[in-house]
């Protein structure tokens, strides 16, 4: 069997397609269906059969793939409508991303799990991996219920800038636990991460600029990929963090256009279900059983602290910004779901020599947790929404 | 008369068919702008800024389907901010709208607007300044009144 990446690729993308108009007709989510035509091309199915050798080429594939995530997320907000947000979604996403990061964190810490690699840096890569969640399964659920009132309201901010959240605190994470030293650390932090908000501000202003000179709608998606393509290669030449990069592309053109959201940003949005297929399917071929098996206490203490962390700080930011009670009480419930995101900066560990290790037990937790919160994700924020008295529709 | 238009300037015909576009404050909500679009019947709205320059284009669409978000099953990270924080005319217009100069024929102007499937055509002067608009109504109407 040939080990052509372009002929894995295509084997994943359609098997991925294939199976989530399967799900769709089954209203089962798509995101799942991703991962499971993933995994049937894993090395203990038929990717051992066929000999799929998926580690070696992805590694671009997932920088290229994050950093259009990151642009996107970066550029989704101006600094006025950050302004607007209001205290009580600043503060509650802020008490979730922390709560979820502490909790995870101790928690994997003080297990002490029987795995390779360093238990520390397991453990802080899982603490930030938690912090993000899944918009689009909370939208879903929100339309769904037809859902309105303070808790909707917060809930769709918290989850649009947690995920801002979660790719900053990983970007940090891969500074701190890839330098040799502390004093090593400090250097690196400040090239790594000032210098690729520098790069990718500098980038994001010339793109602003050329985004509203050129008239031609059809030369933006190629400027933005270009921009993207070069931010990483010059991220990667120089060793600047290569998320923070991408992110401040988005944020510095949008700034700097603040108009410009439907013209820099739309036509790469359409790329994101492309991302997901990728971020998915790649996962699920990466899964392993045995080291599925080996970290499966990890999956379950993952899952719970991660939710009780979310709750606490929720619960606790909440009051501290004086939310209304719908919020301060349910708010928790609703923002368990993980997807993309997460299995993206998973995946991404693969790029770090230091943390080749722990790489695929990390990813096989995260995609393993992240199909379980797919499932009870969705029931939890109905769960939210339905006792705030938000819905509509039963 | 549609083959006149060839021969008719945009100033010429703004002579005749004196309108003005439906223009709006940068910092009006989306709310404030459906209301008036509503009230006037139009689909099209002119964004100016405080010295009364042209910079954006909002359609009635764009408006409603920022109004209607809560109903979409999927919304990127921008429309989610942009519904959450009650985005304003100037975040979410177009910047880079169509428009006609006084010295350009109704032709040229006609594809512009129909291309970009715009109702109310703004003409622009030096500096963005507001001259008129162009209404395609207006157009047809000539145009069948003649054959």
């Amino acid at each position: 069997m040939t080990h052509s990446p372009l002929l894995m690729l295509g084997v994943l993308l359609v098997s991925g397609l294939l199976l989530s108009l399967l799900a769709s007709r089954f209203k089962l989510p798509r995101i799942a269906a991703y991962a499971i035509a993933g995994l049937l091309w894993s090395e203990d199915l038929l990717g051992g059969v066929f000999g799929f050798e998926i580690t070696e080429w992805s590694h671009q594939l997932t920088t290229v793939a994050l950093a259009i995530i990151a642009y996107t997320i970066g550029g989704s907000v101006t600094i006025e409508q950050l302004r607007r947000l209001g205290k009580v979604i600043t503060f509650c996403t802020l008490g979730e991303t922390m709560g979820a990061m502490v909790t995870v964190g101790l928690a994997v810490y003080f297990y002490q799990p029987n795995v390779d690699g360093s238990v520390w840096v397991i453990a802080i890569v899982l603490a930030v991996l938690a912090a993000s969640t899944a918009p689009a399964a909370t939208v879903a659920v929100i339309h769904q219920y037809r859902a309105k009132g303070p808790l909707t309201t917060t809930l769709l901010g918290v989850v649009a800038l947690d995920d801002a959240i979660g790719v900053i605190f990983f970007s940090l994470m891969l500074v701190l636990v890839t330098s040799a030293s502390l004093a090593d650390s400090m250097m690196n932090s400040g090239i790594e991460i000032i210098g690729g908000i520098v790069v990718g501000a500098i980038i994001g202003w010339i793109l602003a600029y050329l985004g509203h000179r050129v008239r031609d709608q059809r030369f933006i998606l190629p400027m933005v990929l270009g921009a993207l393509f070069l931010s990483q290669g010059l991220a990667e030449v120089w060793h600047l963090s290569p998320l923070l990069t991408a992110m401040a592309i988005g944020f510095s053109a949008r700034s700097v256009f603040p108009s410009g959201g439907e013209r820099l940003f739309a036509p790469i949005e359409y790329l994101e279900e492309l991302v997901f297929i990728i971020f998915f399917a790649l996962a699920g071929a990466h899964f392993k059983l045995s080291v599925f098996l080996q970290g499966v206490d990890l999956v379950i203490i993952y899952i719970f602290a991660r939710v009780i962390g979310k709750m606490i700080g929720i619960r606790v930011a909440a009051k501290l910004s004086h939310a209304p009670e719908s919020v301060t009480k349910y708010l928790g419930f609703a923002v368990i779901p993980q997807a993309g995101i997460a299995i993206g900066l998973a995946l991404s560990l693969f790029n770090y020599p230091d943390l080749q290790d722990i790489a695929l037990l990390v990813l096989n937790i995260i995609l393993a947790s992240t199909l379980i919160y797919e499932v009870l994700g969705p029931l939890a924020t109905r769960y939210a929404i339905v006792k705030a008295g938000e819905t509509t529709q039963s | 008369m549609t083959e006149d238009f060839e021969h008719i300037s945009v100033a010429e015909w703004l002579k005749d068919h004196p309108e003005m576009p439906i223009i709006a404050a940068g910092d009006a909500s989306m709310t404030q702008l459906a209301q008036t679009l509503l009230a006037e019947n139009s689909r099209d709205i002119y964004i100016a800024d405080d010295d009364n320059k042209i910079i954006g284009h909002l359609s009635f669409g764009r408006i409603v389907s920022h109004l209607f978000a809560q109903h979409r099953p999927i919304q990127s990270h921008r429309q989610l901010f942009a519904q959450i924080t009650d985005a304003t005319a100037q975040e979410l217009m177009d910047p880079h709208f169509a428009y006609a100069r006084a010295d350009e024929t109704l032709c040229d102007v006609i594809h512009r607007q129909l291309e970009r499937d715009i109702d109310n055509l703004v003409v622009l002067g030096q500096d963005h300044h507001l001259l008129g608009a162009i209404k395609l109504r207006e157009l047809v109407t000539e145009s069948l009144k003649s054959s």
